[in-house]
């Protein structure tokens, strides 16, 4: 590989921006590690600044806010986010998509910011995140801005993060009283990303209808996307074998996925649908709380 | 100029000048001719290059090593205490659970990671505690078999 | 009388101890004082013409200490058995990777950077990638000297190329005639099967390392199977007495049929030579993909059959894809092809196998030789005439198996033939189980496995001057535990603890000829010829110890390192005594020296290809898998492996039951994972990422079960079992699938999304 002419460590957020936006393209924040380093290796990314962001105040943790949300920094490791107590309590859904990473070596440097900084199609924290409703702060010479998880990405490897911005936290709203939910991962080996993902929080409204629902869905490029017109069928509905199975067809039309080595376009519509099914399914019959998971 | 870096690997400080962009796994095996952790893949799947950061499993393949600094690395060489072998490394000669030994010292440390927080694991979560370590020899069978009767013998496991 | 560690016993590895504390010297970790870091520049075209490779910007690069292209190299092609490969491509290039240049620098990036200034400019040929499409007769020509290449002589009268065309070989026997069979049989039916590309997967990638003393020795180490083949290839391809040449090996990552080609060593042997100092090449793990693979290809099967299940007939006709050369693919095309009509009675038989070449990564031996192959075929379609004649799978497979005395199809008359025992053992669990309440899901499969015929080893026991034992063998340990059970068979055969046994194994120049390790043939052959060494060694210090005791030879009796009169335990000797006087008094060191050739031939009948003895000795099995299909998305989730195989005799059940726990994963991923993915000839999954390797999570519950039918030339009776394991997996695993849905699927890998389609077909 082309030689790193330094490895950079900014002590806050505005030097790292700086130091960005006066490099504009020749300098990549490393977070965990996990992708970069291996595009580094096979030259597909050749930086000659490296910034790390550890001696920043802040960049690593989970806290809660003042307004009852959940504060991640971006060098939270997927294990942190698995074992932390308190995203289980709350966010358990969140924990159970960081448990599912690659394998532990992975999740034990890996990291959500770096995660959400090199979108993959398939990654899992994404997904979560979407039906948790996160949001993303990003910071940049002109600025601090916040955008929610659903239009943070692009496109294929694509977000709206610009070379010169940095995620500074990820923040999930606190969720509803009486919140369900549960993530479903299909994939081929067990260490590998997901064909389809998908993740659902329902909040009922006491009535046996659905108050809220947020559907994310990950492995349908572009990744991941929230499946409104699934979620407009079933808010104030119940959920019944028949609701369900049109919430699962309209989620089938949301998604626009390619064809790569591990499967089809044609086969993540079908699985779409079968997932979208058994999520469904599961929170009807009651689910166990928060974010039960359930692997195929 | 290379930055300054102090590795402290198997309980011995290096103070060494490393390249920014160069990988622990690397320095471990060119610098301080560490051979145990092994290139496989260089993509984080195979986990031959395992090695223990503050107890922790990771890939050193996928870490840069300037980034290691301060930390607690533990590599293979420093698992045996005073010539006497650790358990697990016991465990896997009795067992039957080196073939050709190439992933060995990266599956024995993931073994290791995996029975200091759960000292007593079922299979599956045994599988699932090495799954970061490809072996193409085993079938994993065997594998499986001495990570458990370490955790029985340590008063846990669930055969 | 048992020696401690002796034959049978299940005793741990004896190199374990090195292997988890990490302290061993891979051909990865080797270093050379001096030594340079080598590169090799590949095609990026799958087929074409050589304009110009201009290397001058390379060269004048500092740091770069040499720059080879194919013209540097000598011009003779080499190839383990037909000699069509140009390791560094001269004038053609004929696959995707293919080496066109190497450079030789003082650090890994500045040769990586050298690498990239060479500039190649080919001329694109029409390519061809799909073997039964290369076997036409208007598909482009990959080797246009076809016909006149040269040949190992092993295969000299056998070896059948159709110049002009891309069918380097074409192997058919006959037997009876199957057209009349079909005309008697209640049933004739027929299938094709189609199985992918895949990889070796060993963890660690090929590695050569060369120093070309310029007036002396050429020094070689590297992690390949087979350095005596490696040896006299090199010495070949530069002209050189094959004693200027020493290759040692290094503790070796895994092989698997895969590092037995040396595709690098003439390259790091060219460069050394060439900048005067010493060269390392260590492939990434990218490059390791576009070095060797399995053959596949497409297989068709024909049956007619009695109505009771009895086989009248079966044809089969197999294309198989070798790439752009034929590496041992003459012998495998040959070996696997006899093989395919299945370990059954047949009367009549009619077998058409063409070796064909693509535009492709070459496909050299892996774990099976092309019986994977022809069994994934032979033994799904054992299911379909079961299913059509509404027979149990594994009474139709009784009632045809054959037994000791029997004639094979191919012609041989079959010996120490374990297979039924084997489906006995895997039908009682299987009717256990069901009995249990697990109804479906269940398949069965059945295996054979020749060890190549003709093969030879040597091996030497030198006892030291302290009685302990110097075992000298010329296979290479790869994994598979040679080195623990070569020297259980010395120490049986000697009678000493195993403890007293140092085996030192591939060295060209320390230790005598072998033919190395591949096709299950080191238990058998070299333990043959260790134990004939070993046996030497106890005649010759019994004879010593007679005349310190003044005893007979014949009364006494060796045990644990003490050699004492039998029936007067107090009158005896040591085997330290015994060194000591043979070294020092007598000037006669203890040495023995032991050969081995194993049976059978490249001899065919001329008119019919029948063989009078195709293997020297051959593995037999059966597996039985438990699985369940996942409706919704075509999932199999394997439940249940259980291989029963056919040892003869297990030196150590701990090693056997890896070779049979490790093979059954490594079948599982190429039944339900792996396959190279090949786009106009390009690889597009060279990675671990991409192409998906089982990890402990795929790895199912694993029963080996040890069947021991004797043969009566293994040493102790032992045959072969490296390989055999693998074979069953995929059939067995398809046979399942329909077992549990109804649909037969005949295309490799058996991907979710293949199976969906199918049961979605069925719908």
């Amino acid at each position: 590989m082309r030689a790193v002419i330094e490895y950079v460590e900014p002590g806050t957020v505005e030097e790292a921006v700086g130091f960005l936006a006066s490099h504009r393209g020749a300098a990549k924040v490393v977070a965990g590690g996990q992708s970069l380093l291996v595009l580094l290796r096979q030259r597909l990314l050749e930086p000659e600044y490296l910034l790390g962001l550890d001696r920043i105040p802040g960049m690593r943790g989970i806290a809660e806010g003042a307004g009852g949300e959940l504060v991640i920094g971006p060098l939270t490791t997927h294990r942190e986010i698995a074992a932390s107590p308190l995203v289980r309590k709350g966010w358990a859904l969140l924990a159970e998509a960081a448990e599912q990473v690659g394998s532990p070596p992975v999740r034990n440097a890996g990291t959500i910011g770096g995660n959400l900084g090199f979108p993959m199609i398939g990654a899992d924290p994404p997904v979560a995140l979407v039906a948790l409703g996160a949001r993303i702060s990003l910071a940049g010479p002109r600025g601090t801005r916040t955008v929610a998880v659903e239009e943070f990405y692009r496109g294929y490897m694509e977000s709206v993060l610009e070379p010169d911005e940095i995620i500074t936290q990820v923040a999930l709203p606190p969720q509803p009283a009486g919140t369900r939910g549960t993530y479903l991962k299909y994939r081929l080996r067990g260490i590998d990303r997901a064909l389809v993902a998908v993740a659902v929080t329902l909040t009922p409204d006491g009535r046996g209808s659905c108050k809220e629902i947020r559907i994310g869905l990950g492995g349908v490029r572009p990744a991941p996307v929230r499946a409104l017109q699934a979620e407009a069928i079933l808010r104030r509905a119940r959920l019944t074998e028949e609701t369900i199975s049109r919430a699962a067809q309209a989620a089938v039309e949301e998604v626009e996925p390619v064809s790569d080595l591990s499967g089809s376009a044609e086969y993540r519509k079908k699985l779409v649908k079968v997932f979208v099914t058994r999520a469904l399914r599961q929170l009807a019959a009651g689910g166990s709380g928060v974010g039960r998971v359930h692997e195929s | 100029m290379n930055p300054e870096v102090t590795l402290r690997v198997n309980g011995r400080r290096y103070e060494l000048q490393v390249r920014p962009d160069r990988l622990l796994l690397d320095v471990l095996r060119d610098e301080l001719r560490l051979t145990g952790a092994r290139r496989g893949c260089e993509t984080g799947y195979c986990g031959a290059c395992t090695v223990l950061l503050d107890g922790q499993a990771v890939h050193a393949c996928c870490l840069l090593a300037v980034r290691a600094g301060g930390r607690e690395i533990q590599t293979i060489e420093g698992l045996a205490s005073n010539g006497k072998l650790h358990p697990l490394q016991r465990a896997f000669i009795e067992e039957g659970a080196v073939q050709c030994g190439y992933c060995t010292p990266g599956m024995i440390l993931s073994a290791k990671a995996l029975l200091d927080e759960n000292p007593a694991p079922g299979p599956e979560e045994i599988r699932q505690g090495i799954s970061g370590n490809l072996c193409r020899c085993t079938g994993y069978v065997k594998i499986i078999r001495a990570i458990q009767t370490v955790a029985q013998a340590k008063g846990g496991g669930r055969p | 009388m048992s020696v401690t560690g002796g034959v049978g016993q299940r005793i741990p590895r004896i190199d374990a101890e090195a292997m988890v504390t990490g302290k061993v010297c891979y051909a990865v970790d080797l270093q050379v004082p001096g030594m340079l870091v080598g590169k090799i520049v590949r095609s990026r075209v799958p087929h074409g013409r050589i304009v110009r490779v201009d290397t001058s910007r390379a060269e004048q690069m500092p740091g770069v200490r040499a720059v080879i292209t194919g013209l540097d190299m000598p011009d003779r092609k080499i190839g383990l058995a037909l000699r069509d490969a140009t390791i560094v491509a001269r004038h053609k290039v004929r696959y995707v990777g293919e080496p066109v240049a190497a450079v030789a620098a003082v650090d890994e990036r500045t040769a990586e950077e050298a690498a990239e200034a060479i500039d190649v400019v080919i001329e694109e040929l029409p390519a061809v990638f799909d073997p039964v499409e290369g076997a036409q007769p208007k598909a482009p020509v990959i080797h246009e000297e076809l016909g006149s290449y040269g040949h190992s002589t092993f295969m000299a009268r056998h070896y059948n190329p159709i110049p002009g065309t891309n069918i380097a070989h074409h192997y058919w026997y006959r037997r009876g005639d199957v057209e009349a069979a079909y005309r008697e049989a209640a049933l004739v039916h027929e299938e094709t099967f189609r199985i992918q590309p895949v990889h070796h997967g060993y963890m660690e990638p090929h590695v050569a390392v060369a120093n070309v003393e310029p007036y002396g020795r050429v020094y070689l180490w590297s992690n390949t199977q087979r350095p005596f083949e490696v040896r006299k290839l090199v010495a070949e391809m530069f002209g050189w007495p094959e004693g200027r040449v020493r290759l040692t090996i290094t503790k070796i990552g895994g092989g698997f049929g895969g590092k037995i080609t040396p595709w690098l060593e003439p390259i790091a042997v060219a460069l050394s030579a060439r900048a005067g100092a010493p060269v390392k090449i260590t492939l990434t793990r990218a490059e390791d993909f576009v070095t060797c693979r399995r053959q596949g290809g497409r297989v068709r099967v024909k049956s007619g059959v009695a109505q009771d299940g009895t086989l009248l007939a079966r044809e089969v006709e197999i294309h198989w894809d070798s790439g752009a050369f034929s590496d041992l693919g003459v012998s495998v095309s040959t070996l696997a092809a006899i093989s395919s009509p299945g370990p059954y009675r047949i009367p009549n038989v009619k077998v058409n196998s063409y070796l064909v070449y693509t535009n492709k990564v070459v496909a050299v031996p892996y774990r099976g030789l092309g019986v994977p192959e022809v069994m994934w075929a032979a033994e799904s379609h054992m299911d379909s005439l079961a299913h059509r004649l509404g027979l149990d799978p594994i009474d139709i497979r009784m009632k045809n198996l054959a037994e000791e005395g029997d004639v094979a199809p191919w012609g041989e008359v079959f010996h120490s033939i374990g297979v039924k025992e084997c489906l006995r053992r895997v039908k009682e669990v299987r009717e256990r189980r069901r009995q249990e309440g697990d109804g479906r899901g269940w398949g069965v499969a059945v295996m054979h496995k020749f060890s190549t015929p003709g093969t030879m080893s040597e091996a030497v026991i030198r006892m030291n001057s302290d009685g302990t034992l110097l075992l000298l063998s010329g296979a290479p340990p790869i994994g598979q535990g040679c080195e623990t059970s070569l020297a259980q068979i010395a120490a049986e055969g000697v009678g000493v603890p195993v403890s007293q046994i140092t085996v030192v194994a591939g060295d060209t120049d320390a230790t005598p000829f072998d033919a190395g390790t591949f096709s299950s043939r080191v238990c058998f052959h070299s333990g043959n010829a260790v134990l004939q060494a070993a046996r030497e060694v106890r005649r010759r210090a019994l004879e010593l110890a007679g005349e310190l005791l003044e005893a007979r030879p014949e009364d006494l009796e060796i045990a644990n390192g003490e050699i004492y009169v039998q029936g007067a335990p107090d009158r005896k000797t040591t085997m330290a005594e015994v060194a000591r006087v043979s070294h020092m008094s007598q000037g006669a060191p203890i040495i023995g020296v032991g050969a081995f050739r194993g049976g059978g031939s490249f001899k065919f009948d001329p008119d019919t290809g029948l063989s009078g003895r195709a293997a020297a000795h051959w593995e037999y099995g059966a597996v039985l898998v438990k699985v369940d299909v996942d409706r919704e998305t075509g999932k199999i989730d394997l439940r249940q492996v259980i291989g029963a195989h056919d040892v003869g005799k297990a030196i150590n059940p701990l090693t056997v039951e890896g070779q049979i726990e490790g093979a059954a994963l490594m079948g599982i991923g190429a039944a339900l994972y792996e396959e190279m993915v090949f786009d106009g000839g390009s690889l597009v999954n060279p990675n671990f990422m991409d192409y998906l390797i089982p990890s402990a999570l795929e790895a199912p519950d694993t029963e080996p079960i040890l069947v021991e039918t004797p043969h009566g030339e293994g040493p102790f009776g032992a045959k072969g079992i490296g390989e055999g394991p693998i074979i069953a997996i995929a059939p067995a695993i398809g046979n399942a699938v329909y077992d549990a849905t109804g649909v037969r699927i005949r295309e490799l890998p058996l991907t979710p999304e293949r199976v969906l389609n199918a049961l979605e077909a069925q719908a």
